[in-house]
C-alpha cells in the first residue's frame, strides 16, 4: 500500500524517536519535560502577552511586547534626530550595496575596487555623513549616534578594515622580515591576551594622552580604530593558519615557474590560504559582530546601551527581559544567517577546488 | 634561488636598509608618543604615581571571597577583585566543561529529539552576544524571582530576587583548613603509590581522576553530615526585611550563568568536532572487539579525540576568563569592574590602573595556557593510555 507522502515523511521523523525501547523511554521523558518547561514559557510569551497599547496595558503575567514597539525608533537609531535619520539609512544602504557588489561582481578587479572603496573611503564618508557639517548637513554629535544600525555600520566598516590589516599583519609575520615581523608578533600577542573591554577603556581613557592634542581626538574614532586593531590581531592569526597549511610544493612550483615573490604571494599563496582560512574568518566576523555590543560599556548608546537607557524609565522598568530577548533574537538572526552564508560559500569553494 | 619559504633577503643591502628605516621609524614613533604623553601630562598637571595603591579605598565590596572593608587599601581591592575574577571564571570553566561534554554527547545521540536539543542549544547560545545573555539572566533574576516577602525557603537554601542564601558555617576556619590539607595529603599519598609493578613488563596504575572525585564526594558528605549533626551549620532564615545566611548575589549568578552557558556552547562544538574527527573505522573496530558503547567511547573514541579538542578548549577557557570582565555590566565586583571602574573613578589614575589591569589579564591568560599545555603533555596518562 502506498502511503501519502506527508505520512511517510512524518513516519521518517517520528520513527527514530521510538525505534528502540530505550529511545522510546527517552523521548517520553523529553516530551514530558518539554511540556512542563515550554507550556509556561509559551503562555507567557504568546497567550497572555500584550502586543498593542501602552505600558498601562501590560502585566507581569504576560510578555509586554509593546515595549519593543514603543521604543523601536530608539532601539534602531539611538538618539539620532528623527528628521535626520535618512542619513543613517542612506549609509546602511551604501554599505550593503558595496558588500553585495564586492561579493557578487563577476570581475575580480572590480570586486577589489569596490572593496577598496568600502575599506578606505567608507569610514570617512560615514563619519562625515553621520556627523554632518559638510554640504549643509546639520551637525549631529557622536553622543547621539546609536541603536542597532550603529552596531551594524560600525562592525561592517570595522571588520572590513580589520580584514585588510590582519591580512597585511599575517603576511608580514610569515615573511620573517626581522624588525617588522617582531613588531607585528608583539602586537598580535598583546591584543589577544587582553579582554576587549579593557582595550575599549584604554581607547577611551588613556589613548588621548598619546596624541599631540588630547582634546581634539574624537572618542568614537578612537574606539573604531581600537575595535579594528582588536579584530585585526585575531584576523591575522586566522589567516596565518591558512598560510601555514599550504604545501611547500606550491611555493616551489611557483618559484620554478619564475614568479617573483610578489606574484607568488598574490596569485598562488593567498587565494589558497584564504580559502582554507574562510571558516575561521567567518567565525571571527560573527564574533566581532557580537562583540560590537561591548561598546555599551564605554557609554556608547548602541543597541544594548539604548536598551538599558529605555528600560531605566519607570514605566518600562519591569519589562527589560522582553527587550533583551528581542535583542538576542535579532543578533541570533544575524549571526545564524551569516553562518549559513559562510557554510554555503565554503561548500562552493570546496567544489571549485 | 632558495627552495624554502624564507625570502632571499638575508644578505641584500635593500633588506638592511629597509630594516634600518623601520628602526628609525619605530624610534621616531616611540619618541613622539613619549613627547606627547609628557606634554599632555604637564598640561593637565599629572604624573605617574603609584601611591594611590596604598591609600584607603573608602568603599565596601558586596560579593567577596577575601575580606575587605572601606578602611583597607586600594591594593586590597585589587587582590579581592582578582580573587573574584578567578572564582567566577573557575566556576564558569567547570560549568562550561561539564555542560559542554553533555551537549556534545547529546548532539551526537541517536534519538532525534535529544540530538535536536543539543544542536539548538549550540545554535542559540553561540549566536547571541554574551553581554546580552548576561544582562538577560540578571534582569530575569531580579525581575522574575520572588520578592523578599515571598522568599522560597527551606533549611538548605533560600531564593529570592536578591540572590541565593546558603547555610552559614559557624565553626573555626582552621578546622576547615586542616580538612582541606588532609584531603591534599590523601591525594598526594595516592599519587606517590600510584604505580604498582605487576611484572617487569606491566605497570599497574590506580585511576587518579575517579579517586579524586570519590574522595571529594566522601569528604564533602562527611563534613556536611558532621557540621549538620553538631549544629554548626546555620540554615538561612527569613527575617522581617531580609534573609540571613551565606549570600550569593544575583550579579554573580548572572555572570556565572552567562559565561558558563556561552562557553559551554563553544566547548560542545569543539568536542563534537573532535569526536567526529575520529575515524569511523575505530568505532567499528571497537564494536568488532565486542566493546560496549561506553567502553568504546571511554577507551577508543575519547583518548583519540582529546588531542583534537584540548587546544580549542584552552582558548575557550582563556576567552572565558577574559570575558569575565563583563561583570562590569551587571556590577559583579571582579577585578575589571571594581578596579578599572570604582577605583579609577575615585582616584582618576587611568594610566596606572589600565596598565595593572592589562598585566593582570595577561598573567591570568598565561596561567591558563601553561596549565592546559601541561595537561596536554600529560594527556596520555590522564586518559588511561599506556604508562611510559
Amino acid at each position: 500500500m502506498k502511503m501519502p507522502k506527508i505520512i511517510r515523511k512524518l513516519y521518517q521523523v517520528i520513527n527514530p524517536c521510538f525505534n528502540t525501547r530505550i529511545n522510546a523511554l527517552i523521548s517520553c521523558v523529553w516530551l514530558l519535560m518539554a511540556a512542563f518547561l515550554l507550556v509556561p514559557i509559551i503562555k507567557w510569551a504568546m497567550v497572555e502577552s500584550v502586543w498593542s497599547g501602552n505600558s498601562a496595558n501590560c502585566s507581569p503575567n504576560g510578555a509586554c511586547w509593546v515595549y519593543v514597539r514603543e521604543n523601536i525608533r530608539h532601539l534602531l537609531y539611538g538618539l539620532y534626530p528623527a528628521d535626520q535619520v535618512w542619513r543613517v539609512n542612506v549609509l546602511c544602504f551604501m554599505v550593503v550595496i558595496q558588500l553585495l557588489l564586492s561579493w557578487l561582481l563577476p570581475s575580480v578587479k572590480l570586486r577589489i575596487a569596490v572593496a577598496a572603496v568600502l575599506v578606505i573611503g567608507m569610514p570617512v564618508i560615514s563619519y562625515y555623513t553621520a556627523y554632518g557639517g559638510v554640504v549643509g548637513l546639520p551637525i549631529v554629535p557622536s553622543q547621539y549616534w546609536g541603536g542597532l544600525l550603529f552596531n551594524l555600520l560600525f562592525s561592517a566598516l570595522s571588520i572590513s578594515n580589520a580584514f585588510v590589516i590582519g591580512l597585511l599583519c599575517a603576511l608580514i609575520r610569515e615573511k620573517h622580515w626581522g624588525l617588522y615581523s617582531g613588531i607585528v608578533k608583539i602586537y598580535i600577542n598583546i591584543i589577544r591576551g587582553l579582554p576587549l573591554v579593557s582595550l575599549l577603556f584604554f581607547a577611551t581613557l588613556v589613548l588621548p594622552y598619546f596624541f599631540f592634542n588630547a582634546q581634539a581626538s574624537v572618542k568614537i574614532i578612537r574606539l573604531f580604530w581600537m575595535f579594528t586593531f582588536f579584530g585585526a590581531a585575531y584576523m591575522a592569526e586566522a589567516i596565518r593558519g591558512g598560510l601555514q597549511s599550504i604545501a611547500p610544493g606550491q611555493k616551489e612550483a611557483a618559484q620554478v615557474l619564475g614568479l617573483s615573490e610578489y606574484q607568488m604571494t598574490l596569485t598562488v599563496i593567498l587565494p589558497q590560504a584564504l580559502d582554507i582560512a574562510l571558516p575561521s574568518i567567518m567565525n571571527l566576523v560573527i564574533a566581532l559582530l557580537k562583540d560590537s555590543t561591548l561598546l555599551s560599556t564605554v557609554a556608547v548608546l548602541d543597541i544594548v546601551g539604548m536598551m538599558q537607557a529605555t528600560s531605566a524609565r519607570v514605566e518600562w522598568m519591569p519589562y527589560a527581559v522582553e527587550g533583551y530577548l528581542m535583542i538576542g533574537f535579532v543578533f541570533w538572526l544575524l549571526c545564524y544567517g551569516l553562518s549559513r552564508i559562510s557554510d554555503r560559500v565554503e561548500r562552493q569553494v570546496k567544489v571549485f577546488r | 634561488m632558495k627552495s624554502t619559504g624564507q625570502p632571499d633577503m638575508g644578505k641584500s643591502t635593500a633588506y638592511i636598509y629597509i630594516q634600518l628605516i623601520g628602526c628609525v621609524m619605530l624610534a621616531a614613533g616611540v619618541a613622539m608618543m613619549i613627547y606627547n604623553i609628557n606634554v599632555n601630562f604637564n598640561q593637565h598637571n599629572i604624573s605617574l604615581d603609584w601611591a594611590f595603591l596604598m591609600q584607603k579605598s573608602g568603599f565596601g565590596i558586596s560579593q567577596k571571597w577575601l575580606s575587605h572593608n572601606s578602611y583597607q587599601s586600594n591594593l586590597n581591592v585589587l587582590i579581592v577583585g582578582v580573587a573574584n575574577t578567578v572564582i567566577v571564571s573557575m566556576f564558569a570553566i567547570v560549568l562550561s566543561t561539564v555542560l559542554g561534554v553533555l551537549v556534545a554527547l547529546c548532539s551526537r545521540h541517536s534519538n532525534p529529539l535529544i540530538r535536536g536539543t543539543g544542536r539548538v542549544y549550540i545554535h542559540i547560545f553561540r549566536n547571541v552576544p554574551l553581554l546580552v545573555q548576561i544582562l538577560f539572566w540578571y534582569n530575569l533574576w531580579v525581575l522574575k524571582a520572588p520578592v523578599v516577602k515571598n522568599t522560597w525557603i527551606n533549611s538548605i537554601i533560600a531564593v529570592n530576587n536578591r540572590g541565593v542564601y546558603l547555610p552559614e558555617i559557624d565553626t573555626a576556619q582552621d578546622v576547615m583548613m586542616w580538612l582541606l590539607i588532609s584531603w591534599f595529603a590523601v591525594i598526594a599519598l595516592l599519587r606517590l603509590f600510584q604505580y604498582k609493578k605487576v611484572s617487569s613488563y606491566h605497570v599497574k596504575r590506580y585511576p587518579i581522576i575517579p579517586i579524586i572525585s570519590v574522595t571529594i564526594c566522601v569528604y564533602a558528605l562527611g563534613i556536611s553530615v558532621w557540621l549538620w549533626s553538631s549544629g554548626q551549620l546555620i540554615s538561612p532564615s527569613l527575617g522581617r526585611f531580609n534573609v540571613s545566611g551565606y549570600h550569593i548575589y544575583p550579579e554573580f549568578i548572572a555572570l556565572l550563568l552567562g559565561l558558563g552557558l556561552y562557553t559551554a556552547a563553544y566547548n560542545a562544538e569543539s568536542i563534537r568536532g573532535a569526536i567526529q574527527g575520529v575515524s569511523l573505522g575505530q568505532q567499528e573496530a571497537a564494536e568488532v572487539l565486542s566493546m560496549s558503547p561506553w567502553q568504546s567511547f571511554r577507551h577508543v573514541i575519547l583518548p583519540q579525540s582529546i588531542p583534537g579538542f584540548l587546544p580549542p578548549l584552552t582558548s575557550h577557557y582563556v576567552n572565558c576568563t577574559k570575558n569575565s570582565s563583563l561583570g562590569l555590566a551587571v556590577g559583579y565586583p571582579e577585578v575589571f569592574a571594581i578596579f578599572a571602574g570604582t577605583v579609577l573613578n575615585q582616584t582618576g589614575r587611568a594610566f596606572e590602573i589600565i596598565a595593572i589591569i592589562m598585566a593582570v589579564y595577561t598573567v591570568l591568560s598565561l596561567l591558563i595556557i601553561v596549565i592546559m599545555n601541561w595537561l596536554n603533555s600529560k594527556q596520555a596518562r590522564w586518559t588511561g593510555g599506556q604508562v611510559r
